[in-house]
């Protein structure tokens, strides 16, 4: 990012006319502030995060050896779809918002978001959604067992009871999103200080300015294609059933042309992290600052056009399979080469390794990793061999666990000291780097392997020649969820305890957010600084 | 005791029979090689970018650090080197898919096809009509509930084998026509390299010439409900005079059937019967003691409908119900066998109705 | 019409991905929001067009 040289007209944030937080749960429940509310989501997104953590290991538990041993298919089924519902919709994207929430005032310059109650609602009502979505685990029929992208006509004519809470709840996670994105959208245009361009944003702000925009083009889509799901279901319109004139696959290209700038709208707010990450570490500046925010704008004009790449086997025109192969790939390599902007950054810096840049530089090989393999899966006649495979789980899982998640872990290990004030405990961070790094390649690397020698993904029972592979990914599996305590244990250690951080906290940081002593004070940037 | 002794005997047994593959097959067909060597390019494409990208970045994670005495260079930008970097990964990549394209107009082509074969998938059966032939038949798991519960030791081909293999003569250009009765499935043969959806209400398209004879297995690979990883694909590829001796078999065992129809069964033989059908077709959602499972299938045992009229009972099993995950049964269950299932739940499973029905009273 | 060219030249260099400080500043302290927007869709819908072109010409000289 470009420097910033902040005139520091200082924290008159002790001001007698501020008030501090209210006392009590009233506190949390009408709280405007962008701090309450980022912590709010930041916890949120934790217990969400453990509780599809728990799914994926009676998933993995089950999957340790052949034979159904602890639970039964349909119970199985429901297990990987709540997983995948609940770790992209509950614990990775709150996540990011909670991350905006407190991070873009105060890398802005602004004293909060530009709409705080709206802010307070946008994430009291997503605790309901889930509430919701869980509660179905507990009706007659059990909770959807349709996969996570709940396709039609499985999830419609043939889908459990819970599918209409799923719609539900569904929609309550659409509105919160829209409302998160339409508030980091006006607090970015509106409420950055003086002298804070455009041009001189930090990356993480620009990332999330271009997230907004996606989500708020997206989620209607997916709003739509559920409410079209609710039509067939209760009130006999006809979209996805072949039998009264609809398409199956009608679902499949709207929920794709959801889902694709999805998939970015939960990777590109990690790409702005790696890239505040790298260079506070490296001591160097981005490497191609401008080059990454050109690229992020584009991908969120064209990653509306790749969407049919998710569905090579389900029978389209020939001339449809090549053109999205083509289409892919021109605009994969765009996406992909922005790993060389972060090595460049490290050629030739001054690198220390303290944990949040060891979960950066994870991210930045293992998401390459995932990157690989998706271009192996773009190569459409081969994904007839990939397609529905564990080497598909293989190639999303590295794009989204040590991709998002662990960018996810690097932001909460960076801006942890600022938030609460203490600096981090160095050996206890790097144990957890490191045990998480073990499992999440133990778990998800021998799944490219299974996926290649033919074990198709989102079956609780498997051929004896998968056996040796899946029971490797087992215990990693159990590895990287245990692991995770050491990150609960270190989060709750540094609020409670530590030695005092600087205002910098990191020797090579640069931006407003290191002005503002640490912890922050409840009210930042109430008068704006001046930045040249 | 023997119960778990015997799991603790098929735990143990397991990883002998379990091997190390770590890619792909690369198959038996002309097209399934291709794909397989446009997969390898790829790869190995990856692995050059790969480990020029870490070789670079772990070289500065070694030699660039403070403790080493680096000092970081000011330089953060350079277009060229960067439009560089991008443009050669890109042209790579077009000139990549330029192969892949050919292929994929090779595995549309399904013209001029030597037999035509129509596969149906249902919920969790695949069903295959031979077009030219007359043959019609449904392929069902079968593997034994008792491997699967780890209650004795599994088999070689556990999971991936099944009553009725579908079989194709060798270096005879086979095509598929392939949809769904119900919900998505997707028919998946990897030695093939054949994989497509089955969609209810659309036909799609693929072939195979295969020049070995030889059984390959597959699994469907689209989630279709509880029991998707229990519906095995399995293909038998016969010399061409074996395919010409199996049609004929087929064909004579199909009016030996048509005549059992006809006869008169005693209740006995009917229930005892029809308990082999309703393990086989029923028991996958009604449960093995027909107590089905609350709020997605309906129990058997006291039913209104196995309890009550006997044409009503024998309607719902013959046509389904619309709607419902209960299929029609017509085309998958012989008379004998419908006759058979239906006095065997009404006097069964705890039903205690009394009556009867004949296959030669059964409307198909 | 100079505003559009170089909105439309920066709309490609963002599809590679690369672009320079020199014009990144150019844009955002002389470019109109509203002219990259049209033009980003218009680079869009020329990307698709040149895309489906590319396609055709593939086909048309593998068969």
């Amino acid at each position: 990012m470009a420097t910033v040289d902040v005139d520091l007209p200082h924290v008159k944030d002790e001001d007698p006319h501020h008030h501090g937080p209210a006392k009590g749960l009233g506190r949390w429940l009408y709280t405007t502030n962008h701090k309450d509310i980022g912590s709010m989501y930041l916890i949120f997104s934790l217990t969400m995060f453990m509780i599809g953590g728990i799914m994926a290991l009676i998933i993995r538990a089950e999957l340790f050896q052949p034979g159904l041993q602890l639970v039964e298919p349909n119970f199985f089924n429901q297990m990987t779809t709540m997983h995948g519902l609940i770790m992209v919709f509950g614990a990775v994207m709150p996540a990011f918002v909670g991350l905006a929430n407190w991070m873009i005032p105060m890398q802005i310059g602004a004293p909060d978001m530009a709409l705080p109650r709206m802010n307070n609602w946008s994430f009291w009502i997503l605790p309901f959604a889930f509430l919701i979505l869980l509660s179905s685990l507990f009706m007659p029929g059990g909770a959807p067992n349709f996969g996570w992208t709940f396709y039609a006509p499985l999830s419609t004519t043939y889908a459990p009871e819970s599918v209409t809470f799923f719609i539900f709840g569904v929609h309550i996670m659409g509105a919160s999103s829209i409302m998160g994105a339409i508030n980091i959208i006006a607090t970015i245009l509106n409420m950055r200080a003086p002298g804070m361009t455009l041009m001189k944003m930090p990356l993480f702000v620009w990332t999330w300015l271009i997230t907004a925009f996606l989500l708020i083009a997206v989620m209607p889509v997916l709003a739509g294609v559920v409410t079209m799901m609710l039509m067939d279901i209760h009130f006999g319109t006809s979209f996805f059933n072949a039998a009264g004139g609809g398409d199956p696959v009608l679902f499949q290209h709207v929920f794709w042309f959801f889902g694709h700038p999805e998939v970015y709208i939960m990777i590109l707010p990690a790409f702005g992290i790696i890239s505040e990450i790298i260079p506070t570490f490296a001591r160097k500046r981005l490497f191609g600052y401008s080059s990454m925010v050109y690229a992020v704008a584009s991908i969120a004009l064209l990653s509306f056009v790749v969407w049919a790449h998710h569905m090579f086997t389900v029978g389209m025109p020939l001339v449809g399979e090549v053109f999205f192969m083509f289409a892919t790939m021109l605009i994969a390599v765009p996406t992909g080469v922005k790993v060389f902007n972060w090595t460049a950054t490290m050629f030739r810096g001054s690198m220390t390794f303290e944990t949040p840049m060891l979960f950066a530089i994870a991210f930045v090989v293992l998401f390459t990793i995932g990157g690989f393999s998706g271009l192996m899966l773009a190569i459409a006649p081969a994904d007839f061999q990939y397609h529905d495979t564990y080497f598909v789980v293989a190639h999303f899982h590295y794009v989204l666990v040590p991709g998002a998640i662990f960018s996810i872990m690097a932001a909460t290990y960076y801006w942890l000291p600022k938030w609460t004030g203490h600096q981090l405990n160095e050996t206890m961070g790097k144990l957890h780097f490191w045990l998480s790094f073990v499992g999440v390649n133990v778990t998800f690397f021998p799944m490219h392997f299974v996926g290649l020698a033919g074990m198709p993904r989102r079956i609780p029972d498997y051929a004896l020649q998968f056996a040796d592979f899946n029971s490797m990914a087992s215990v990693g599996a159990f590895i990287f969820g245990f692991s995770q305590l050491v990150f609960i244990y270190n989060v709750i250690q540094n609020v409670r305890a530590g030695e005092k951080a600087t205002a910098q906290v990191w020797e090579g940081a640069q931006g407003l957010e290191w002005t503002v002593p640490s912890p922050a004070p409840y009210h930042t940037f109430s008068t704006p600084p001046k930045v040249d | 005791m023997s119960k778990a002794l015997t799991l603790a005997l098929s735990l143990l047994s397991t990883p002998a029979l379990a091997d190390w593959q770590v890619n792909m097959n690369k198959g038996v067909t002309a097209l399934s090689r291709e794909i397989f060597d446009l997969h390898m390019l790829i790869f190995w494409i990856c692995v050059v970018i790969g480990v020029a990208v870490f070789g670079v970045m772990f070289y500065s994670i070694f030699k660039h650090r403070k403790s080493k005495g680096a000092v970081a260079e000011h330089w953060h930008e350079n277009t060229t080197v960067e439009v560089v970097w991008t443009v050669i990964p890109s042209i790579i990549l077009i000139a990549m898919a330029v192969p892949a394209t050919a292929t994929l107009m090779d595995m549309y082509d399904t013209s001029e096809a030597d037999v035509d074969i129509q596969i149906t998938g249902y919920q969790w059966k695949w069903r295959y009509q031979y077009l030219d032939e007359d043959i019609d038949f449904f392929s069902n798991l079968s593997t034994p509930r008792e491997e699967i519960v780890n209650e004795s030791a599994k088999n070689p081909n556990y999971l991936l084998e099944v009553d009725n293999a579908l079989v194709i003569p060798a270096n005879k250009k086979v095509r598929f026509l392939i949809t769904a009765n119900d919900v998505i499935h997707s028919w998946w043969v990897p030695h093939f390299a054949v994989k497509k959806d089955a969609i209810p209400g659309f036909i799609n398209e693929a072939w195979v010439k295969v020049e070995e004879p030889g059984v390959y297995r597959g699994q469907c690979t689209e989630l279709c409900g509880k029991d998707h990883g229990f519906m095995p694909v399995v293909v038998e590829v016969k010399s061409e005079a074996d395919y010409a001796q199996w049609v004929a078999d087929q064909k004579a065992m199909k009016l030996a059937m048509a005549g059992e129809a006809s006869k008169e069964f005693s209740m006995d033989e009917l229930i005892a019967k029809g308990e082999g059908v309703y393990q086989a077709a029923c028991a996958g959602c009604h449960q093995p003691n027909g107590q089905g499972i609350p709020g997605a299938f309906p129990a058997i045992t006291g039913s209104a409908i196995a309890t009550g009229a006997i044409d009503a009972h024998i309607d719902i099993i013959v046509n389904g119900k619309t709607g419902t995950a209960m299929q029609a049964f017509k085309e998958q269950l012989s008379a004998v066998d419908i006759a058979a299932v239906v006095t065997y739940q009404r006097n069964a499973l705890g039903n205690t109705v009394g009556d009867m029905v004949q296959p030669s009273a059964i409307q198909k | 019409m100079k505003i559009w060219m170089q909105a439309i030249w920066s709309v490609m260099a963002s599809f590679l991905g690369v672009q320079s400080n020199a014009n990144r500043e150019r844009d955002f302290e002389h470019g109109r929001f509203s002219v990259f927007v049209v033009a980003g869709l218009l680079m869009t819908f020329a990307f698709l067009i040149s895309v489906f072109g590319l396609v055709q010409l593939v086909m048309m000289y593998v068969k």
